[in-house]
């Protein structure tokens, strides 16, 4: 248990600066008040070291566990800065000018303390080694963002889209819940290490194969990919830009730790052989994941082609962005010791991180500028034509704007193309290559919309009439710029990042079955004899 | 080392080149050209070892766990491409400070020009197809800045994005046929992949890395049917038209080409793809120039043109048509870079782009006139100039090639003619003739304008006078770095009176007869307009459209809004996929426990079903909720029948819960009304009874797996003396899982918070006077 509680130690931290975070905010003085961003950032930065130098995971992929914490608080300090100005802007108005401090008439304590709650959940999921943790620690990771979403604007708009996040989500959660259970009742545990075991051992029975499947399908609401992406647009939409990337990010790192979590519990295992790639990934499951990898990165390409709002091209990319790394997920880890560019799991991981910063990165240039609406307060930019001339108006801005969406295009010689590669390099180790194809397809679709951001901020004039102002929050601009620096680095020195993911992906599972010194030495040689025959592989170890 | 410098210099001279122009002014481009100058000089040193088969190569980390490193190499073909790409860049930088004297953004366009320079440096040095792939893009992006520079233009933007669309889309594909192509040589490295000639083209992925590849270096190359953003990308000021788009950006894919050509080279495919795309683009460049009076876009299809033959060079693969290409590629960046130099000094001191206004110019200007007379006598293929060597040997090459020899032959022969027409119309007919007035007066160019048409004019007749010092040296090497084995044919002016020579009199003289006649003609070419409906560019325009509608169509089909067509979806698929393991299913049938049913199992079972009829048809959502928890109640007792009377008490006071709070809330919503038709009814019935049967299919099937009933023996027994309780269930809940029942409290503590968050929300927005009336679904 103490071990377990060393393990814990990052998430504790945040915790506790929750409940700081929730008293402070309802401080009549403002200055403290507005502490609470400054409170939240620390506590998780110190978390995030803290996750670095932590132990290893007690799951099957021990190294992932402090990779994903890390990451996660990380990103989250850039989160927190781009958050700021959410909620209360108005209240403190009302306040500074003399009125009357009144505690129920402000959000700031629980919108904070919703955000450091998402992210202890997100980064529970990666501590997880048994269901039932991992379905509480999604469903930590996603209560708050309903009610996120729900307040981060005055409209309507996010009522309803709080609404539907929530019916939706509740949905995919009673699907996956249930799928864990049917993979309980297929294997007579809920621990991680001893369901690998016995599905090592005899082989995956029907009921834990229909528990993988349902259990796939909830988590696809995590990370917004087919059949479960549909609130995405609404959604994304309806929240306010900050929270939107916030959306973006942190379910969906939550929502691919867990499919990892998962897929390695049926486990990968592509054989020594490299030629005769094998597939021992059971071809249900694989089949599966294909068509969401392919419907996933085609539907959120398409969509994103005809917005006219900026913001609604990011959502709508950030499913394309789902779709691509599905394609590592079954790409798998790929040879016991396999490098970087044919681990499909490290690029996953690795893709998170990038995808987190480029996104941060979009949306902070996003959420620095503001408009006054026409009862002048106020509102967010909704259109290319406030970002034109972007470069030359606001150049910080511009062309952390232009950087992030070249990035997240995958244009050389910057991250998201050191990222979106190791993906399709393992797909190619792995056999894929029609899905890779279609990846390739779709990285091209995806400059049609991307190209837009860097044309209309870097050639076009400022259109006429009034201008977009700055938000007067300089975090938000400021989690742009460290965006941006960590962006340009990273495309020149990824490889430490690289080598780390690759160390998180380490799937202590096959390791295990690799050793000859297992129980049932022949049911070793059939498990190599599957490695060599994909096509026959599945269906007999289905019908061990 | 030094490689590396010459490479990253171009990138670290681009940062400084505007505060250079600043500081300088009106000599930042001659100051700015020492650094491709210097370049130039260094690469010139190295002809010799080269030329005596020395490689100079180095290799350092980038990004080792893909595979990337900044990895360089000089060889024979890198060495002719990275001096044509140094030593002109040196003469435009020259040529715009001049061109764009005074201009605000002239630091900017330094900035391009080197970063451009730098990135296709890397692009010719480079010994790692991925790093050369990451230069490749830089080039597209450099182009993209360029060719969009003046950008308050409508024009210049969109052909901007279309040359970047074609080249970027074209760069995905040939990123894809690389990453295959290295997955089969085991090797991103181009040597090592040289050296797997047999691995790969026995490979069954050959044809697909071919066709990928070629797909990149067709559209960098402005191969048919991607040859149409070229012209448009002569929106791009006159210095950067002559640099990327005539001289090296286009020569790209010719390079890579060239660079495969000894792994993928002289299979059948490779030979029918360049020899069919390259006659194709010769030809559609050739007659397209006929309909065009404006200068600089008669020289972007001559260009296109051009490299078509080119490219058929490389698709014949003899030793003779490779070595022609590589002359050729020479002879076209001489004599091409120096007419789009002079076309550039023509408008900038007239003030006029269209042919057929000018007229007479010989004496305003008359040294400008001999520079472009020589280099269009050399594009025309006359002696004794490099175009005229070029066209020979590529006449020869195409009269010996292995396939359609006769076809390629007279397509070039009438490509060499009509190019004898645009090399009339561009160098000779502003020059000659009557004067006639222009917008500016016209006067002769500065030394800044003139240096580099001159300087390469002069060079195109160099090369060939001294063909052993200037020629030989760079065209054998990079000849035989294209071959994998020694080349052994010679660039020389005379080949004696043979059959390529007469074909030559005769599209010299065709075309001389065509120029002579061509108001004649004129009216023909404009005939073929009606064609344009089927042109690659309406095509172009065609896809575009096509992805917009068919995401907006795509939108409004999956996008509806409405959460019950989510949902339908959702349970659709979960149901489809979820069927599969069900449906497919082997072991002892599931069915044989039911013959021990007892009455009292059945008549709950019916008391659950119409409970859960009940409620789904009730008219009044109070009503509604009591059906739903008579439904609960009848689920716990089938606990307390199988002697679970634990789990019934906490299954019973969980469902008295649900119930008040159901109440609770429902109280404040208006009654059900009756909102969707008959038909969306029976469907939605219908997806609830096959959401009904899966469920029940899976329980089948879970109880049918003996192994699930275990654990719950082993905690009832455990449960007293390991916990003190009698209660099993709450047993569970504190102590065997009692980490699970805290974070189930810590989530149900947050639910709270939310809802309490929420509630707060309502009242502020009540006090809004403007909050609208809330929308669908709106408030719960």
């Amino acid at each position: 248990m103490s071990e377990k509680l060393a393990l814990l130690v990052p998430e504790i931290i945040v915790f506790l600066t929750t409940c700081i975070v929730m008293v402070v905010g309802l401080s009549p003085n403002l200055a403290v008040r507005r502490s609470c961003g400054l409170l939240s950032a620390s506590g998780l930065f110190i978390a995030a070291i803290l996750a670095i130098n932590g132990p290893a995971g007690d799951g099957l992929l021990p190294g992932l566990t402090p990779y994903i914490k890390a990451v996660i608080a990380l990103i989250g300090v850039l989160l927190v800065m781009l958050v700021a100005g959410t909620v209360d802007r108005e209240e403190d108005a009302r306040v500074s000018r003399g009125g009357v401090f009144n505690a129920l008439r402000t959000n700031r304590a629980e919108f904070y303390s919703f955000i450091l709650f998402s992210l202890t959940g997100a980064m529970l999921c990666a501590s997880a080694s048994d269901l039932i943790w991992l379905f509480l620690a999604l469903e930590l990771t996603s209560l708050p963002t309903y009610v996120l979403v729900t307040m981060s604007t005055r409209g309507t708009r996010s009522q309803e889209a709080g609404v539907k996040y929530f019916f939706l989500g509740a949905l995919g959660a009673a699907v996956f819940l249930y799928g864990f259970a049917l993979i309980y009742g297929g294997t007579g545990s809920t621990k991680f290490v001893d369901i690998a075991s016995i599905i090592a051992q005899q082989g995956i029975n029907q009921i834990t194969l229909a528990g993988m499947i349902l259990a796939i399908i909830g988590v696809s609401f995590k990370i917004a990919a087919v059949p479960m992406h549909f609130y995405t647009a609404d959604v994304y939409q309806g929240a306010a830009s900050p929270v939107t990337a916030f959306l973006a990010f942190v379910p969906k790192t939550a929502g691919f730790v867990s499919l990892i979590l998962l897929l390695a519990l049926v486990g990968w295992d592509h054989g020594t052989d490299k030629v005769s790639v094998g597939h021992t990934l059971p071809s249900q499951l694989r089949l599966l994941l294909w068509v969401m990898a392919a419907l996933t990165m085609t539907i959120g390409n398409v969509l994103a082609v005809v917005q006219s709002s900026p913001k609604r091209v990011l959502a709508y990319s950030s499913i394309a962005h789902s779709g691509y790394m599905l394609v590592g997920l079954i790409a798998g880890p790929g040879d016991y010791g396999a490098g970087f560019a044919h681990n499909g799991i490290a690029a996953v991981l690795f893709y998170l991180a990038a995808y987190g910063l480029m996104n941060v990165g979009a949306f902070a240039a996003l959420a620095g500028l503001e408009r006054r609406g026409r009862d002048g307060r106020p509102v967010e930019i909704d259109s290319f034509d406030d970002l034109r001339g972007l470069c030359a108006g606001r150049p910080l801005l511009g062309w952390t704007l232009v950087v992030c969406s070249l990035s997240l295009l995958g244009l050389p010689p910057l991250l998201g193309f050191f990222s979106k590669l190791p993906l399709f390099t393992s797909g190619i180790a792995s056999g894929e290559i029609v899905l890779v194809i279609v990846m390739g397809i779709n990285s091209a679709i995806a400059a049609f919309y991307y190209l837009r951001f860097a044309a209309v901020a870097m050639l076009e004039d400022p259109s006429d009439g009034p201008k977009p102002l700055a938000a007067p929050f300089p975090a938000r601009a400021m989690s742009g710029l460290v965006a941006l620096v960590l962006v340009i680095s990273l495309s020149f020195f990824g490889d430490a990042l690289m080598k780390a993911s690759r160390n998180a992906a380490v799937v202590e599972g096959s390791g295990v079955r690799a050793v000859p010194a297992s129980p049932s030495p022949g049911h070793k040689a059939g498990d190599r004899h599957d490695a060599a025959s994909p096509a026959a592989a599945p269906a007999q170890r289905v019908g061990a | 080392m030094t490689l590396l410098a010459i490479v990253i210099s171009g990138f670290v001279l681009a940062v400084a080149a505007p505060w250079v122009t600043r500081a300088t002014g009106k000599y930042a481009g001659w100051i700015l050209a020492a650094l491709p100058a210097a370049i130039a000089g260094y690469l010139i040193s190295q002809v010799s070892s080269v030329a005596s088969g020395q490689t100079v190569s180095v290799a350092y980390q980038w990004i080792p766990g893909l595979g990337i490193d900044l990895s360089f190499m000089l060889d024979g073909l890198s060495l002719l491409f990275a001096l044509m790409i140094s030593g002109i860049g040196a003469l435009i930088l020259i040529y715009a400070g001049g061109y764009l004297a005074g201009h605000p953004h002239q630091g900017r366009l330094f900035c391009f020009l080197l970063l451009f320079m730098g990135s296709m440096l890397g692009v010719v040095l480079a010994a790692n197809v991925l790093t050369l792939f990451v230069f490749w893009e830089l080039t597209s992006i450099t182009s993209y800045l360029l060719i969009g520079f003046d950008h308050r233009r409508k024009e210049a933007r969109a052909a901007a994005l279309q040359a970047l669309l074609v080249t970027g889309l074209g760069g995905l594909a040939m990123l894809a046929g690389l990453l295959l192509m290295g997955h089969v040589a085991g090797s991103y490295s181009i040597s090592e992949i040289l050296s797997r000639r047999d691995v790969l083209q026995s490979h069954a992925l050959a044809p697909a890395i071919t066709v990928l590849i070629l797909v990149g270096c067709f559209t960098k190359s402005a191969q048919f049917p991607f040859h149409f953003w070229l012209p448009g990308a002569m929106e791009a000021p006159t210095p950067i038209s002559a640099y990327l788009h005539s001289s090296t950006m286009v020569k790209a894919g010719i390079y890579l080409m060239a660079r495969l050509t000894p792994a993928l080279g002289s299979t059948e495919l490779w030979q029918w793809l360049l020899t069919g795309a390259g006659a194709a683009t010769m030809l559609a460049g050739a007659l397209l120039a006929m309909r065009e009076s404006y200068l600089k876009r008669l020289l972007a299809y001559s260009t296109v043109s051009a490299l078509g033959i080119i490219t058929m060079g490389l698709g014949i693969g003899t030793e003779k048509a490779i070595s022609a290409a590589i002359a050729f590629i020479l002879a076209h960046a001489l004599y091409k870079g120096s007419l789009f130099m002079v076309a550039g000094a023509i408008d900038h001191e007239t003030g006029e782009k269209d042919v057929d206004k000018l007229s007479g110019l010989r004496s305003a200007m008359p040294i400008l006139s001999i520079v472009a007379l020589l280099a269009a006598a050399s594009q025309a293929g006359f002696p004794p100039l490099a175009g005229f060597v070029a066209k020979e040997m590529m006449l020869e090459s195409a009269l010996h090639a292995p396939i359609i020899a006769v076809a390629l032959t007279a397509a070039l022969t009438l490509s060499a003619a009509l190019l004898v027409v645009v090399a009339g119309l561009v160098a000779f007919k502003p020059f000659f003739g009557g004067e006639r007035p222009t917008p500016r007066h016209a006067h002769e160019p500065p030394l800044s304008l003139l240096l580099g048409p001159g300087l390469l004019a002069i060079l195109g007749v160099a090369v060939a006078l001294v063909p052993g010092t200037l020629a030989d040296p760079l065209i054998a090497p990079a000849a035989s770095a294209t071959l994998g084995t020694e080349s052994h044919t010679h660039f020389k002016i005379w080949h004696g009176f043979n059959l390529a020579l007469g074909l030559s009199a005769i599209a010299t003289g065709v075309g001389v007869l065509v120029y002579a006649t061509r108001s004649r003609w004129m009216p023909l070419a404009g005939a073929t307009a009606g064609l344009d409906r089927l042109s690659p560019t309406a095509c172009y325009h065609g896809v575009l459209r096509f992805v917009t509608a068919f995401a907006e169509s795509q939108t409004r089909m999956i996008q509806t809004g409405r959460l019950r067509d989510y949902l339908i979806v959702i349970f659709l698929v979960t149901i489809g996929v979820v069927s599969y393991p069900l449906i497919t299913r082997v072991g002892p049938p599931v069915w044989n426990e039911l013959g021990t049913l007892h009455w009292l199992d059945v008549g709950i079972a019916v008391l659950i079903l119409l409970s859960a009829f009940a409620a789904v048809t009730a008219k009044n959502r109070l009503l509604a909720i009591i059906a739903l928890g008579m439904a609960g109640l009848g689920v716990t007792m089938f606990y307390v029948i199988y002697a679970a009377p634990d789990l019934a008490l906490t299954q019973i006071s969980i469902e008295a819960l649900s119930v008040v709070l159901f109440v609770l809330v429902f109280r404040r919503l208006p009654d059900f009304r009756s909102l969707s038709s008959r038909a969306g009814k029976l469907r939605d019935v219908l997806i609830a009874c096959a959401g009904g049967a899966m469920m029940a299919g899976l329980v089948l099937m879970a109880t049918s797996y003996p192994s699930a009933t275990s654990v719950s023996r082993d905690l009832a027994e455990r449960s007293y003396p390991d916990g003190h309780g009698k209660n099993v269930v709450n047993v569970i809940l504190v102590d065997f899982r009692a980490m699970d029942t805290m974070g189930e409290i810590t989530v149900l503590a947050i639910a709270a918070l939310g809802v309490y968050s929420l509630l707060k929300l309502r009242d502020r927005i009540d006090e809004q006077p403007s909050a609208s009336a809330p929308s669908a679904g709106g408030r719960a």
